[in-house]
């Protein structure tokens, strides 16, 4: 098993709400949870993966 | 011991500096689920520093917490952001640990009832995975060269 790329996620969508397929898909994307989820309902995905995507330049360090 | 093996997720800018090129990040898609079946699957960072399990807020309503800052266990929280930097609100909810990445359906996946909270201020991705909860419950085994990482139930 090798890593899975988001790069296009991140680079995309940053300081957005995103909702995705089970591939990883983007479905849609908001500036909220709500809304995300609204939008993803909206296009029969009932249960999307989400994420609130960072500023890609954003470094954690937990 | 049954583990269960997921993808380090590889982020790429070759335009940035050497040291931002690349990040491999240990994120895992996880469920979240009330009793009464409300169900949200949220990307979330596996942050072995952190002694609990944080999520945005924004989360709460739709696992029927009309007002997330309800309840008896609320606390601050302190790290790199710095000195209680932020509060989280502790409600008792289902963790589902998918057993892998192609199933994300609940009769594929562990459930472990425990006390996630919910916090004031986001800090990016959906959510963070600790210790209670999770890493009490799942030795994580790290392999970024072979870009995986390992949950191993424990007893």
């Amino acid at each position: 098993m090798g890593t899975q790329d988001l790069t296009d996620v991140f680079r995309n969508y940053e300081n957005k709400w995103v909702a995705l397929d089970d591939n990883n898909k983007v479905i849609a994307s908001a500036a909220s949870l709500d809304e995300v989820l609204k939008l993803a309902r909206q296009k029969g995905v009932i249960d999307p993966i989400t994420a609130s995507i960072p500023d890609y330049h954003t470094e954690y360090v937990l | 011991m049954t583990s269960f093996r997921y993808p380090y997720t590889r982020v790429s800018r070759p335009s940035d500096p050497p040291l931002l090129q690349f990040k491999n990040q240990p994120l895992l898609t996880i469920g979240l689920a009330s009793n009464s079946g409300q169900l949200v699957k949220i990307l979330s960072y596996i942050d072995t520093g952190s002694q609990w399990c944080l999520f945005s807020n924004q989360y709460a309503r739709h696992l029927g917490i009309k007002d997330y800052k309800k309840t008896n266990e609320s606390f601050p929280l302190s790290g790199i952001g710095g000195s209680n930097a932020n509060f989280a609100y502790f409600h008792d909810l289902t963790l589902l640990i998918f057993k892998d990445t192609k199933r994300l359906k609940r009769d594929n996946a562990i459930e472990i009832q425990t006390k996630i909270g919910f916090v004031d201020r986001d800090f990016g991705f959906g959510g963070i995975l600790g210790v209670y909860g999770l890493l009490d419950r799942f030795k994580f085994i790290g392999n970024i060269p072979e870009g995986y990482f390992e949950l191993e139930k424990m007893l």
